[in-house]
């Protein structure tokens, strides 16, 4: 078992094959070695934590990620999920924003692709208008690039 | 401060704040600076006069520290600049004004400004200044700091820039504003905190986001006296300048927030406020709530989260989105805009590293040989799905294709001597595919592949529409990113060109799809053969009608920040492979139709090579059915009816059969508008 310590003092035993998911905590462990000191997790909340450890506890016993991918590499980029991954992700947006931060920060790349996904599928076939509405920014064009910008993505209106 | 703000209880907390600041801590307040080893000093770097405490050689800037209540600020994070011109960048700041709401702590705590004022307008170097100009809220005093961003850089040469944390200029719209000209000092850096009293009495400071203080906070703003000179000569402005701001307590603006929140709940409990009568006429204000309204919480939330994520995770994001959605990025500010071009030209270098051609090399060839990038690549760039293109395919004008493949053999490319140039003929109609021939390449060291599709006529984009599906109506020019089916192929889409139906046997266009299907694409058959006597509904997979690559169905990113999409083809239309039942019942399959007009008049020059042959001319006029369409910018449904007019330029005739048939399609659109919602 490892023991996680979470930002907010919670202490969490964890199986190893289980946190192993965690890039982060699966090279601190063959750095360190078998310890009975818990593993700090400043950046990680414990309310946040129970959902990183519902995560790789669903996909416990998948392969994990080759080690040895090259960071370049494209990657998926397709918007597609999975439907466990789509209920998992049905949270209120300030966690899903936390659960991206602990999944970039515990180096857990599958889950960090499926919270930017999901992300990206809020910002998807929005209007400008509704862009500007969701990142809260006013609009600086000048009414006429406005209208010259409307009439070169006339295509996109009717989306 | 709303209206639920209990101004006593905070005034009173304000006072107590005061108090104890007096009697535990170090004198903090502005009667500090009035001792004698207080001056006025003149600095470089950046000019300026500053209030500072001398001692054995050494000048320490006077810091006061004042409590008040937060009633007006302009803090980060910035978002976006509505303009980067000099003037604007360089007056960019944030502000604070706290007020004592009536405070007799808090006026005796700015009595003595008036005394460091005049400490400044008595030093030697000053015929003039302009003094604190603090303001007042609801008619009491006020105190004001406030801090430029930047400072310019000939005024501080000796210094480093010092860069923007993210909570501070979280896209960057800072640090591009800045350019060379502006550099961030020491005298632009403010903190932010929060003040914590423990159990025990002690107290302990965290860092708080700036975004985190509201108005109606008590705050502590702590700043220095700086007078910078005006352009004329002994002539100041004196500032109290924002160094530092601590949050002492948020409980009154929270409260009065949930009280407020409580009673509105309240009142939508109580029942739906009377309906408006039918003959009200609707307000412009109205109209702005009722829109803004819904989407309130999840903005806010949405926001904030977006805030937290670093830039990477930014980008990270930004990667899954397809181009219809970059480019309504495009349409939100111009920050977004610069910053959506600059991650689509990214996703570009991404695709193309493999092939050892940096962007500015493969932009430049482009422009030099008039030749588009197609195939995969301009898919991928169009509707990411993470595939990296086993090629690159260019396609070049006919007589642009030696130069191109000899400015490819200076970047390290040979031919590839067991694939040689196609057979001129793909499919079995000679020049149907408008494809001259495919040069294969390959990087001597990378061992990548780039064909080389060379066009039969001097337009690079007619194989592109002569292609077996929409899926492959992509390119990428020197100067833009086009998608001819946006929508489709963002669904995954494609619609079959009916061209390729015309014969038996095509292996090379059969394995292309597949390749395809493999990736998830599926390929629908269009609409059904037009007819004189049946109605035609048009939809987005209609065959029938003539495009164009300026029309406005075809999305367009350009490169270039401040170009227009329109683009510098010569106008170029085409309709794709479809059919038709003529008036005896005959169903005649036309041809892809490519029309590229290169003088300027409606005469066209080249397109398909199909060597027309002028039998008639026949009009077949159609009527369609109304058909309704929903748009959701406008929220109105509108009823269409259009009108085909089919001219048959020629057609040719092969076996007493109709085989090919070409002809072109006027539209005329009526439109009314039958209701609004």
């Amino acid at each position: 078992m490892v023991l996680l310590l979470t930002s907010d003092n919670e202490m969490f035993s964890v199986a190893e094959d289980v946190i192993k998911r965690s890039a982060y905590i699966k090279n601190m462990l063959e750095d360190v070695g078998e310890s009975d000191l818990p593993i700090p997790l400043p950046n990680v909340e414990s309310n946040v934590l129970v959902k990183i450890l519902e995560y790789c506890e669903h996909y416990r016993g998948e392969p994990l990620p080759a080690s040895d991918v090259d960071p370049a590499e494209i990657g998926d980029r397709s918007l597609d999920i999975a439907d466990w991954d789509q209920k998992y992700m049905a949270v209120d947006q300030e966690m899903l924003f936390e659960i991206i931060l602990a999944a970039n920060y515990l180096d857990i790349k599958s889950l960090l692709d499926v919270g930017c996904k999901t992300v990206a599928k809020m910002m998807k076939g929005k209007s400008s208008e509704e862009i500007r509405t969701l990142f809260n920014i006013a609009n600086d064009f000048t009414p006429e690039e406005e209208a010259q910008i409307r009439k070169e993505n006339a295509w996109a209106e009717c989306r | 401060m709303n209206w639920q703000y209990n101004s006593d209880e905070a005034r009173t907390r304000l006072d107590s704040f005061i108090q104890e600041s007096r009697q535990k801590g170090p004198a903090r307040g502005p009667s500090v600076t009035l001792d004698e080893t207080t001056n006025v000093v003149m600095y470089t770097d950046p000019p300026c006069l500053r209030m500072v405490k001398t001692g054995d050689d050494v000048h320490e800037e006077v810091a006061v520290t004042v409590a008040g209540i937060l009633c007006d600020k302009v803090l980060p994070p910035v978002l976006s600049l509505r303009s980067h011109k000099f003037e604007h960048v360089r007056y960019l700041r944030q502000f604070v004004r706290l007020t004592g709401l009536g405070s007799n702590n808090f006026q005796e705590e700015l009595s003595p400004f008036t005394v460091i004022e005049s400490r400044f307008r008595n030093t030697v170097d000053v015929t003039d200044l302009q003094g604190f100009d603090f303001g007042v809220y609801e008619g009491e005093p006020c105190v004001a700091l406030h801090a430029r961003y930047l400072t310019e850089r000939r005024l501080a040469r000796s210094l480093r820039h010092i860069p923007f944390p993210p909570e501070i200029d979280p896209n960057h719209a800072l640090e591009d504003a800045r350019d060379t000209k502006f550099i961030r000092t020491e005298d632009n850096v403010v903190q932010y905190a929060r003040k914590i009293v423990e159990h025990d009495g002690s107290i302990r400071i965290e860092t708080l986001r700036p975004e985190e203080f509201k108005e109606g906070d008590i705050v502590e703003a702590t700043g220095t006296f700086v007078a910078y000179p005006t352009s004329e000569p002994g002539e100041y402005v004196l500032v109290f300048v924002l160094r530092a701001l601590t949050m002492l307590c948020s409980s009154f603006r929270e409260a009065s927030q949930v009280k407020r929140k409580a009673r509105m709940e309240e009142e939508e409990r109580k029942g739906p406020k009377r309906k408006r009568s039918k003959v009200d006429m609707p307000t412009a204000k109205g109209l702005k709530r009722a829109y803004i309204s819904p989407h309130a919480m999840e903005r806010n939330d949405f926001f904030a989260g977006w805030l937290k994520l670093p830039p990477e995770l930014k980008d990270h994001v930004f990667d899954f989105l397809s181009l219809s959605d970059v480019i309504s990025f495009c349409q939100v500010s111009l920050p977004f805009r610069a910053y959506a071009i600059r991650r689509m030209r990214t996703r570009l270098v991404g695709l193309t590293e493999r092939y050892e051609l940096p962007l500015y090399t493969l932009l430049l060839i482009l422009d030099r040989t008039n030749a588009v990038i197609s195939g995969s690549l301009a898919l991928e760039l169009v509707h990411p799905t993470g595939l990296v293109p086993n090629n690159l395919d260019f396609v070049c004008p006919i007589q642009e294709a030696d130069g191109l493949c000899s400015f490819l053999f200076t970047k390290g490319y040979v031919p590839v001597p067991d694939r040689p140039i196609f057979p001129l003929i793909i499919d079995d109609v000679p020049g149907r595919n408008c494809i001259e021939a495919v040069r294969t390449l390959r990087h001597s060291v990378r061992g990548s592949i780039i064909h080389v599709i060379v066009s039969t006529s001097s337009s690079p984009l007619t194989p592109i529409f002569s292609a077996h599906s929409t899926f492959l109506m992509n390119f990428v020019s020197a100067s833009a990113i086009y998608s001819c089916y946006p929508s489709l192929t963002e669904k995954c889409i494609g619609v079959r060109n009916v061209t390729d139906k015309m014969v038996t046997v095509q292996p090379r266009r059969q394995q292309d799809q597949e390749k395809y299907m493999h990736r998830g694409f599926t390929f629908v058959e269009g609409c059904q053969p037009l007819s004189g006597t049946s109605p035609h509904v048009v939809t987005e997979t209609c065959l029938h009608r003539t495009r164009a690559v300026i029309d406005p169905e075809t999305a367009v990113l350009p490169f270039d920040m401040f170009r227009s999409s329109s683009s510098v083809w010569p106008k170029t239309e085409w309709r794709l492979g479809c059919k038709l039942i003529l008036s005896g019942g005959d169903v005649v399959t036309a041809e892809t139709l490519i029309e590229v007009y290169c003088d300027g008049t409606d005469n066209w020059m080249h397109g398909n090579n199909l060597g027309r042959l002028i039998v008639s001319n026949i009009v077949v006029p159609l009527v369609l059915a109304p058909f309704t369409i929903h748009d959701k910018e406008i929220k109105r449904t509108v009823k269409e009816t259009m009108s085909f007019s089919v001219k048959v330029h020629a057609f040719a005739m092969q076996d007493d059969k109709y085989k090919y048939l070409v002809w072109r399609v006027v539209t005329d659109l009526k439109e009314t508008t039958i209701g609004e919602t």
